[in-house]
């Protein structure tokens, strides 16, 4: 059986939770997440060569100077980044940030960004600096909102495909 | 005689500096005051004054401001709270630059404040992250599972673990490691030298450490140290026999399929060591049986 552990990063607030709560399976309560600081959840996905398991892991929302484990981010295949459109410009640094020192310690990592609550927000494109420096570094970006589903579980096989396609 | 005289003189200044010294000094400080005063420009002077009863007026109606906001604030609060939801973000970077200056300052602080959150939160994810069978009749101990981990992934290399719990084993490993990771931290404890337990009630999360992977087994109960033993064995045989699958492991579970019936054994071989023998749970009996018969043999020789 394949498994592999992705990290769900983005700053406090941008809906990593509810993107994980409504498409993954969970065994575990959200209160982990305000005490261990992370959830591990999983997602299987069906892919045309195959099925992989997604270890997801969901870490506290990064703000200001409280840091992530680099522990939590270790061995970790991908990341989705989740930016909030609704500010996207304050929630794209916060996630650079993560992603510039999850770098540092393990390595390029590749990612894909999820522009969630895309329902709040009716056109989007990106002009603020930390938008589209994220933006260009990643493999896929997509808009999704945990609140209408559009495009999550897409979001998710983008990711499943990516870690499979490094093995 | 003008000898006399000057003499005399210069005993009645003697005389006046020692009588009028004070009224002197006195009317030294009046002149300077009087001086100060001429030089003063009245309109200057009233301005200044102006200007004072301005910053009190001020400070005053700061203060009366204060209050009155201090009076409606926590209704105000709740108000805006009940209606729109603003605050909490607006607040949220203050309160958590708090905590986080409050951490660094003194970290036993927050860790007090935060102890009988954490200690419930942590008791209840390892209860949770294992389900035991009955115990065996007469074991002190028993062991329910056993994981394999991939230490860089924190991904099951293997599991031996009762129904659902091998199913989920896949979280329940990611879980374990996040908490240990967790713990390490919030006890500032290096890798190798601690936690190798974890203990909550009589459920026990043993971990021995491999360069490369982790086992881990969930006792309940008070396992003997000879478990220890087993389990570094195990854990040194495991990487000398899959070094190259251990080394190019990229979440394919699928070599480590063996191992799950080792696992298996082991905690089986553990089990019995716990289980106490057949001959100590007859002791007893047997005691009471030779008891019996020396008794009978007394008896026996007085009667006889």
């Amino acid at each position: 059986m394949l498994r592999k552990k992705v990290c769900m990063l983005g700053g406090t607030g941008v809906g990593k939770t509810s993107l994980v709560r409504r498409f993954v399976e969970s065994i575990f309560s959200d209160d982990y997440l305000s005490t261990v600081g992370v959830k591990v959840d999983r997602k299987v996905v069906a892919l045309d060569d195959g099925q992989v398991t997604l270890l997801l892991w969901d870490i506290h929302g990064e703000h200001g100077s409280l840091e992530v484990l680099p522990e939590y981010l270790s061995g970790s295949s991908a990341h989705l980044v989740v930016v909030d459109a609704d500010r996207p410009a304050e929630t794209a640094q916060v996630a650079r940030t993560v992603l510039e020192r999850s770098e540092a310690s393990l390595g390029p990592t590749p990612y894909v960004v999820a522009l969630n609550k895309a329902d709040l927000v009716d056109d989007w494109a990106p002009v603020e600096t930390s938008v589209t420096s994220l933006v260009a570094g990643a493999s896929a970006v997509l808009r999704t909102s945990a609140k209408t589903g559009e495009r999550v579980e897409e979001a998710f096989t983008d990711i499943a495909r990516l870690v499979v396609a490094r093995v | 005689m003008a000898q006399r005289e000057s003499a005399d003189d210069a005993t009645l200044d003697q005389l006046r500096e020692l009588l009028l010294h004070s009224d002197r000094r006195e009317l030294e400080e009046l002149r300077a005051r009087v001086d100060e005063l001429a030089s003063l420009d009245p309109l200057l002077e009233i301005e200044k004054l102006k200007g004072r009863v301005r910053e009190l007026e001020a400070e005053r109606e700061v203060a009366l401001r204060t209050e009155r906001v201090g009076e409606v604030l926590p209704a105000a609060i709740q108000r805006r709270r009940s209606t729109k939801n603003d605050l909490t973000n607006a607040l949220r970077p203050d309160v958590e630059q708090a905590m986080h200056d409050s951490i660094r300052r003194d970290p036993q602080v927050m860790a007090e404040a935060l102890y009988p959150v954490m200690g419930p939160t942590i008791r209840k994810l390892i209860v949770s992250l294992f389900s035991f069978d009955q115990m065996r009749p007469g074991a002190k101990y028993r062991i329910s599972n056993a994981y394999l981990i991939d230490r860089r992934t924190s991904l099951p290399l293997a599991v031996h673990a009762p129904g659902d719990d091998a199913l989920e084993a896949d979280m329940v490993s990611g879980m374990m490691e996040a908490l240990r990771s967790f713990v390490q931290d919030a006890f500032e404890a290096k890798e190798f030298d601690g936690l190798r337990d974890l203990s909550v009630g009589d459920v026990n999360l043993w971990v021995e450490w491999g360069p490369r992977a982790v086992l881990a087994v969930v006792v309940r109960g008070q396992p003997p140290d000879t478990l220890r033993l087993e389990m570094q064995e195990t854990l040194e045989d495991l990487h000398r026999e899959y070094e190259v699958e251990l080394e190019h492991f990229a979440g394919d579970s699928t070599p480590f399929e063996p191992v799950e019936p080792r696992l298996g054994q082991l905690t089986e071989r553990l089990a019995d060591l716990g289980a106490p023998s057949t001959i100590k749970r007859l002791q007893p009996i047997i005691f009471l049986v030779v008891l019996a018969l020396v008794v009978a043999g007394v008896v026996w020789l007085i009667v006889a």
